[in-house]
Order: structure tokens, then sequence, then C-alpha cells
């Protein structure tokens, strides 16, 4: 009678994980791959919809952060970059391509959301052959991850970074 | 042995099934997404390629010509862009070494922008162009395609050269074995030579398997049949990228892309808004009403935005 209780124990809890935690953990594994999916066809699809129109706008921003706030907490990174041509310190005659980069703070804070200029001049223009480029890094934990730490005792997780970037093919005028 | 030990056995037995099972599966979602990701890079690179090759096409007789350097200079940038290695080489010439061949069709001819061996090494070799010509061996003539309505021929034993449209070629009354044909049929002539063109230009993979082959390298590139995988679809100027044998975690071999970009004669579509009712014209209209809102690449976009055409 002793004897048995230990191992009556140990059935119990792993009927509890094989019936429980095992089948949830399993589902929301699924949750994360497709959220996965979800988020890197939103960023494609705002990189094509900015570089196209050759401005990042107030609304196409803001749908873009709705869409993919719903599945996660995100650090992004916009990140514009300007085609100059510079002349060449080497040859007078040539000349360089150089870009130069203008990140949140500059298409944000100075442009978008700036309220010291009207509303209608509230969008960040850029010039078509300039890069758009956005770097998105998942900084909040799913439930997937959560349980899956608690369980195995490890710190490391999976997250996910998303790079893309196109090149601007309209000017706005 | 009782129920609760027969229990633990099989339940023990499930759970390492399923545990390899979730291994495997890990694996398989990594490639996915690795897979998802390659294809936008590769998919973003030759869009844009494809627009540095719109915007700096150069007409010579009513030819078009490619601006290769331009063109490679956008398909780099992009690619290193996505792929966050803008600063270096190092990892730039790795990816390249999964790009065995990049074709630049152009409107007479082609370039190939090869993994070439120079002396021991392997480089990436602009090619001389390859000009789509067929030799009338009736006549002694050569006679050069183009994609448009062009055409020039050669006779060698007089060093003389002809050139103009097909009408007026065969007017002339020379290359009967060709200009006697209806211009339908001479059309399918051309495309069958491009296609030839082609496929001697896909040869090059081979210099590349034989290289690697060499030094120890594994993964064999395959060489795809153009006949098989292009018919009917070039007949403008493009690109053709054939990216091969990247990591994918699982396996250590995979995309096999092949993605052309064909040059298509379309109108940027601008959308306005005309006191409260929005508008798309094309951009070329000189008679555009009200205020400017936003572009789109195709007229299918503009009305999926809301906007009319100026005269529904």
């Amino acid at each position: 009678m002793i004897g048995e209780f230990p191992l009556k124990i140990v059935s119990f809890l792993i009927v509890i994980i094989m019936i429980l935690i095992i089948p949830v953990m399993y589902q929301f594994k699924t949750v994360d791959t497709v959220s996965y999916n979800t988020v890197y066809e939103y960023t494609e699809e705002f990189v094509t919809k900015c570089s196209t129109q050759g401005q990042v706008t107030k609304q196409l921003f803001e749908n873009y952060v709705n869409k993919i706030s719903i599945l996660g907490v995100y650090d992004i990174k916009v990140e514009h970059q300007e085609k100059i041509y510079v002349p060449d310190p080497g040859d007078p005659a040539l000349y360089q391509e150089v870009y130069v980069s203008t990140f949140n703070s500059g298409i944000f804070d100075d442009s978008i959301y700036n309220t010291s200029v009207p509303a209608s001049d509230r969008v960040y223009n850029m010039n078509a052959e300039d890069y758009l480029v956005v770097t998105l890094n998942r900084t909040s934990y799913t439930f997937y991850e959560a349980l899956k730490m608690r369980l195995t005792g490890s710190s490391t997780r999976s997250g996910y970074y998303i790079r893309i970037g196109e090149m601007v093919k309209n000017e706005h005028n | 042995m009782s129920f609760t030990k027969i229990g633990l056995v099989l339940v023990i037995l499930m759970y390492s099934i399923l545990l390899f099972n979730s291994l495997e599966e890990d694996k398989l979602t990594q490639a996915n997404q690795l897979k998802t990701k390659y294809s936008t890079v590769i998919n973003n690179t030759l869009n844009d390629t494809a627009y540095t090759m719109l915007s700096t096409i150069k007409y010579e007789n009513e030819v078009m010509q490619l601006n290769i350097e331009e063109c490679l200079k956008t398909f780099r940038k992009t690619l290193t862009v996505n792929l966050n290695i803008e600063h270096s080489d190092v990892y730039y010439t790795d990816f390249m070494n999964h790009v065995p061949l990049i074709l630049f069709i152009d409107g007479d001819g082609l370039y190939s922008y090869a993994l070439s061996s120079t002396g021991g090494t392997l480089e990436h070799v602009l090619h001389e162009k390859r000009y789509f010509t067929y030799y009338d061996d009736i006549e002694d003539l050569v006679i050069r395609f183009t994609f448009s309505d062009y055409y020039e021929i050669y006779d060698t034993t007089y060093n003389l050269a002809y050139r103009g449209s097909f009408s007026e070629l065969k007017a002339l009354g020379i290359a009967n074995s060709v200009f006697s044909l209806t211009e339908d049929k001479v059309i399918e002539l051309r495309n069958k030579i491009v296609m030839e063109h082609i496929n001697n230009e896909l040869l090059r993979i081979n210099d590349h398997n034989n290289y690697a082959e060499a030094i120890g390298v594994g993964y064999k590139f395959f060489i795809p049949d153009a006949n098989t995988t292009f018919t009917n679809t070039i007949n403008s100027p493009g690109i053709a990228t054939f990216i091969q044998g990247i990591s994918l975690g699982k396996d250590n071999l995979n995309v096999a892309d092949f993605a052309v970009a064909t040059v298509v004669d379309s109108e940027i579509i601008e959308g306005y808004d005309n006191a409260g009712r929005l508008v798309y014209y094309e951009i070329s209209n000189p008679n555009k009403i009200g205020t400017y809102v936003e572009s789109f690449n195709t007229k299918k976009e503009a009305a999926q935005a809301g906007y009319y055409p100026s005269s529904y």
C-alpha cells in the first residue's frame, strides 16, 4: 500500500501533463508559427505600400501597427536610406553613391507625429531609388514560450527577427 | 502487471514518439520560415532590379539595351539590405556562391553574369553579349533577331548589312529562308533561337559544378531546361536568376529558385480626389482634375483602394 503511493502520484502527474499541458502547448505552438507568417506578410505589405507611394503616412503606419499588435509586442525600426551623390575623392570626374539613413525619430517625431506642422504636412516623403527598410523584433513572450520555459527550465526563447527592405519606386510630388 | 503500470509504459512510449515528432516539426517549421524569408528576399531583389532595368533602359534603333552595371548594383543593394549584410563583402560573396548564374536578356541578345573559374578561383564574371543570331546556310547570311520589329541581315561574302522592319526586309527579297515566312512564323523561329541561346548559357552552371567538385563541395547545381520553364514567357527583355543550395536547416540543399522579371509596358496610375469623388488617371494623361492623393502600380490596385476610372 505504501509502496504504491508514489507511483500513483507520478502517474497522476504524467496524466496531467499528457492530457492537459501537452495538447495545449502544441496548440499554441501552431499559433506561434501562424503569427510569424502573418507578421511577416503584414511587414512586407507595409514596406511595399510605402515604397510604391514614395511616402510613409500616419494612416499606413498605424494600420500596420494595429494589425500586428494583436499578435504581440514588437520593437519596430523603420529606416529610410536616402541615396545621395557625392564627388569621388579619388577621381574628380566621377561621383559616388552614398546612402544616408534616417531612423524612427527622424521619421516619426520630426514628420508624422510632429504637432508643430499642419496636419496635412505630417507625412514622410522619400525619393525614388531610396530604400525603406523595416526591422522588427518581437519583445513579448508568447504563451507557448512561457510554458516551454517553465517546463524545461531553459532561459532561451525563440523570438523572431524580420527584416525587409525595398527600393522606393515612385516619388510623391 | 496492473493497469496503472501498463498505462505508464504506454504513456512513456507515446511521449517519446511525440518528442521525436516535435523535434522533426521544429526543423520543418524552421525550414519553412527560412524558405519564406529567402523567397521574399529574392522577390524583392528581382522587383527592384527590374525597376532599375526599366528606368535605365536605352533604345538603339528601337532595340532595348539594358544598363547591366546599374542592374547589378541594385541587385546587390536590395539583397544585402534584406539580409542585413550591407557592409560585409564576405557574407555577400558567401551568398553569391549560391547564385551560379544571372541572365540579363537584352533586346537583341543576352548577357550572363556567371560564376566562372578564373585561374583557380571562382568569381562572378560578366560574359560577352551573345546576340540572337541565325545562320542561313543557303544564302550564306547571318540574321540577327530582336524583340522588336527590327532585323539585321549580314552578308558575309560581300560585307553588306541590311537593317529594317520585317516588311521592309521582306520587300528586299533576300534571306528567303526566313523572310518568305509569315511574321508569326518568324517570331516563332526567333523565340526558338532565344531558347537555344539561353540553354547554351545555362551550361555555364556546369563550370561551377566542375570547380565545386574539385574542391570537394557536395552540392551539385542542377541545370534547368529553358524549354520547359521559359516557353512563351520570354518575348521581351528580362532577368533570370538561379539560386540554389542554400541551407535551410533541415536539409543542406533546397532552394532552386527560378524567377523571371519581364518588362511589361505599363503606366503608373495616379489617384486624384475631385471634390470627394476618387478618380484614377494614367500618369501621362494631361487632363487630370482634382488633387493628387496617391500612386498605384496597376488599375486594379487603384480600384481596390476605391478609385474609379475617369470615363466611368
